[in-house]
């Protein structure tokens, strides 16, 4: 990690410190106290948008740990986010256990989800992965949509907001720091995650697995650790949102939403916490303002009433193009680039 | 009896159609090595540029097929200039997430233009079934299906018999060598993806015959992955067979199990594929295993 000019280490705590000087301590709370009052002066429109934004990052932070740390390519996410969120619904819903009790089971469902299509990844690699884990959307989705008896099939199933020592986190309001609390663990984990004999092994696997294996990494293992903890974050984002939309059907996870996630990750930067939230950050607030324009598009000659619909998706194709094209290394390494030309200038190097 | 001949020879026609995707997928992969996953956005392209020719413009059929071709073999080289090129060579999440985009892109620019509602297709097709001994076919059916086979004997005759087919085959077996002998690489790289367009849009003629004209045609285009991975995606004989196995599989499912498996057979194949044989029937046993 770079530091700024001079930022030493004089000893191994400062070492081992993710936040290093005083300009970070208090930006972070600053930004912590800003979010923890956002619902005090924010209309229920920005809410929303924070709201998803959070539970997305969720999401995609467990595709980092797959793709972005482990190189295990998966085009099924938003199938392990729809088997948390049914996971929770069920158990809400159905069989009246705690929301809190829920949130960590729907978690575990969706990672033993994950195992069983994860062990593909022992014998295939790449594209052949890939395609495989595109067939589990298709089947786990099926798999929900006509099991009608459980998950309500395509009418879909309730899940209600929690409450919090008899308080009801009914309102939005109250909800929001559900997922705020949530997501900044859930950073917290994934960032240092990293550091661990397993993060480094991950790591090692992604750059070359068979140098990792001689390394004495059991690439078995790992790679089956990868999907667990990737569909993990999948499951507990997946239960967040059930209990934020309140119904759920199987419309809410498209392999559209998956190729998102991938998306997200790759606009932000792979391997990356901060290039987690600037993907998600990022696309999401295209995707916002591409709804708002896609119905004044609608007026215009040779266009139809589809554009509505159709418009983010097409900005969203093109961004994907031109960021793999032109800077496959996303937002998060601009971001490092315009770091250190500010802490040089005004001198070149 | 009768209901399992009629659901295989019904199958065995959805099956020419998957083959001739199928196809598309494997002259793409052999010349560059890239997994097209927009050919069902393809498909989609061809079937709805026939449509408007005919519906909305009001030409005659024989045009609306010829500028749908020239159209095809035009966005074929355009793709291939931009954004694929510079893919050639990358890391396969690289190369997955672009054709994804560009999929994504295509798709949404027709419900933009044409909106996501489906229409009927003008007949093309003359619409009495016909009865051979025991089961009864649509003649859609039989002709897309003789259509197809007809496509695959003009590619195998061009691919074995023409200099074209021959320098294109150069190109497939290894870039640097062809280059050497003064093979123009990048100009045959981007006649095979016109090719691919080409096919892909005449399976977007048939389907849309069958099925009219609708976004979610572009999902036969996923499905066709299963019969190319099953095949072998280096081998035309494989995509083939994989193409005639999943129709059959699938219209056997539906007949036999019900309405929704058809929907998910495919993949149910491919991911049986994965396990078993992962380089497919007639693929080249290059695939690496960790």
């Amino acid at each position: 990690m770079r530091l700024p000019g001079g930022t030493f280490s004089t000893g191994y705590n400062q070492e081992l410190a993710i936040i290093r000087t005083r300009l970070q301590w208090v930006l972070l709370i600053a930004f912590l106290l800003l979010m923890v009052g956002l619902p005090l002066y924010a209309g229920p429109y920005l809410l929303r948008i924070v709201c998803g934004i959070g539970i997305t990052a969720v999401a995609v932070l467990g595709l980092n740990i797959l793709i972005g740390y482990c190189g295990q390519i998966s085009l099924g996410h938003a199938a392990f986010v729809a088997t948390g969120a049914y996971a929770s619904a069920i158990l809400t819903t159905k069989l009246g256990v705690s929301f809190w009790l829920a949130l960590p089971c729907a978690g575990i469902c969706a990672a033993l989800t994950g195992i069983i299509f994860g062990l593909p990844a022992l014998r295939i690699k790449g594209l052949h992965l890939a395609l495989t884990t595109l067939a589990a959307h298709y089947i786990i989705m099926y798999a929900i949509s006509h099991a009608t008896n459980i998950t309500g099939g395509t009418a879909g199933i309730q899940a209600t907001r929690p409450n919090f020592f008899g308080i009801s986190l009914e309102p939005l309001k109250s909800y929001y720091y559900v997922i705020l609390a949530i997501t900044i663990i859930m950073t917290f984990f994934s960032r240092n995650f990293l550091r661990t004999k397993i993060g480094r092994s991950f790591v090692a696997i992604r750059d070359n697995d068979k140098a990792a294996e001689i390394m004495g990494i059991n690439l078995a293992s790992y790679k089956i650790l990868a999907f667990a903890l990737g569909c993990f974050y999948a499951g507990i984002a997946g239960s967040l949102w059930a209990h934020y939309a309140e119904v759920i059907d199987p419309d809410h996870f498209l392999l559209t939403h998956s190729i998102w996630y991938v998306g997200m990750l790759i606009v932000g930067g792979m391997g990356s916490n901060a290039g987690v939230f600037f993907g998600v950050i990022f696309l999401r607030l295209i995707e916002v303002m591409a709804t708002e324009i896609g119905p004044i598009l609608a007026n215009l000659p040779l266009l139809s009433v589809g554009v509505a619909a159709s418009f983010a998706q097409f900005i969203f194709g093109l961004i994907i193009i031109l960021f793999l094209v032109y800077e496959p290394r996303g937002l998060a390494h601009r971001w490092e680039v315009f770091k250190t030309s500010y802490r040089m200038w005004p001198f070149p190097y | 009896m009768v209901l399992f001949t009629q659901s295989f020879a019904t199958g065995l026609m959805i099956g020419g159609i998957y083959a001739i995707l199928a196809l598309g997928f494997v002259v793409i992969y052999k010349s560059c090595k890239i997994f097209n996953f927009a050919q069902g956005e393809l498909l989609l392209v061809g079937a709805y540029v026939s449509w408007a020719c005919v519906v909305q413009l009001h030409l005659p059929i024989w045009a609306g097929i010829l500028i749908m071709l020239l159209f095809a073999v035009a966005l074929g080289f355009g793709i291939e200039r931009f954004p694929l090129r510079p893919m050639i060579g990358q890391p396969p999440l690289a190369i997955i997430m672009v054709t994804l985009g560009l999929a994504i892109l295509l798709r949404s620019l027709i419900i933009a233009v044409w909106g996501g509602v489906r229409h009927p297709y003008p007949e093309i097709f003359p619409l009495q079934p016909v009865t051979i001994g025991a089961i009864t076919l649509s003649q859609q059916h039989i002709w897309s299906f003789m259509s197809c086979i007809a496509f695959l004997i003009m590619f195998a005759i061009f691919f074995r018999f023409t200099n074209i087919g021959l320098l294109l085959r150069a190109v497939a077996e290894d870039h640097i060598l062809a280059k050497s002998t003064g093979v123009n690489v990048r100009r045959f790289i981007g006649l095979s993806w016109a090719i691919s367009a080409t096919v892909a849009s005449a399976g977007g003629i048939f389907l849309g015959s069958i099925n009219g004209v609708s976004p979610a045609l572009a999902d036969f285009g996923l499905k066709a992955i299963a019969a190319a991975l099953v095949g072998g995606l280096e081998s035309a004989l494989g995509a083939v067979l994989g193409g005639l196995l999943i129709g059959v599989v699938e219209i056997l499912s539906t007949t036999y199990i019900g309405q929704g498996v058809g929907e998910v057979a495919a993949f149910f194949v491919l991911v049986l594929a994965l396990f078993i044989r992962p380089y497919g029937l007639f693929g080249l046993v290059k695939i690496e295993r960790v």
